[in-house]
């Protein structure tokens, strides 16, 4: 049974395995392009995201460290997207 | 209900340490040089990483990533709980989050074991050398997290005070959680076939 407290952790969790289920949807079918990776990539991204910010607070931390996870995600992202288009 | 609160007002503490937060950075900082190295010998020999993708079992490592973000969910739960100083709770939380995550290891187990019965090992080609290295790092990470969480569970029933058992709970989801954020890496390096 769901607990209402819950509801933020639901929520995250039901969209970090939306995005898996996803792209498990994309990568069965052809794509024109490089859509498929670059969807992937932008799933990828988005369950970092929401894995830093649902599960792991990263919104109360200080400045600081705040940066320091933007940076990482943002680098992560640029090489991704690298190893797709390169 | 027993009180659990630190008293530094709620929300503009630091969940867990700021030790663990740096220690945290600076893993996911180590493991994104690998992730670069990986990138750069992928431009090289690009044929090569895309052949070997074409031996990774992408359900399997679908079906990881799904288990450890279900784990992730119910330890988030569980810090959620011991906040409230629910124990009962935050305690039922992280033995279900332990009993869930444990079957990453049964899938990655068997994973490794296909791969190498087809005579696939870390010398075969230069992308399975990083998929072994990268992978059996971020299990060693998975096996300390286990560890750590086990350790949790006798922190429940401790008799420190509350507010420090709930920096304990933070501490560890945070680093459970690290190991989640690499897996989410891997994935999408690793495990997607290249077109």
């Amino acid at each position: 049974m769901i607990d209402v407290r819950d509801k933020s952790i639901e929520v995250t969790w039901s969209l970090l395995v939306g995005a898996v289920l996803f792209v498990v949807g994309i990568t069965r079918y052809p794509t024109p392009g490089r859509f498929t990776e670059t969807a992937v990539v932008a799933l990828s991204v988005m369950k970092l995201w929401l894995a830093l910010d649902g599960f792991m607070e990263t919104g109360r931390l200080g400045t600081p460290l705040r940066l320091a996870f933007g940076c990482w995600l943002t680098a992560i992202a640029v090489l991704l997207l690298a190893a797709v288009w390169f | 209900m027993e009180e659990a609160r630190t008293g530094k007002g709620d929300a503009a503490r630091v969940p867990g340490d700021s030790d663990v937060w740096f220690f945290i950075i600076a893993d996911i900082c180590g493991f994104s040089v690998i992730f670069v190295l990986l990138v750069v010998a992928q431009t090289r020999s690009r044929e090569v990483f895309e052949h070997a993708r074409e031996q990774i079992d992408l359900q399997l490592g679908l079906i990881n990533t799904i288990i450890l973000l279900s784990s992730g969910a119910l330890v988030a739960k569980a810090v959620k709980r011991a906040r409230e100083g629910d124990w009962v709770r935050a305690d039922t939380h992280l033995k279900r989050s332990l009993l869930v995550g444990s079957g990453f290891a049964i899938i990655k187990l068997l994973e490794w074991s296909t791969k190498v019965r087809d005579g696939i090992g870390l010398t075969t080609n230069e992308f399975f050398a990083y998929y072994f290295a990268l992978t059996g790092i971020h299990f060693l990470h998975y096996l300390i997290g286990c560890v750590i969480l086990s350790l949790l569970v006798r922190v429940v029933r401790s008799d420190m005070p509350a507010a420090n058992r709930v920096r304990w709970f933070e501490a560890g989801a945070a680093y459970w959680h690290m190991v989640d954020l690499l897996w989410i890496c891997l994935l999408a390096l690793l495990y997607f076939p290249s077109r």
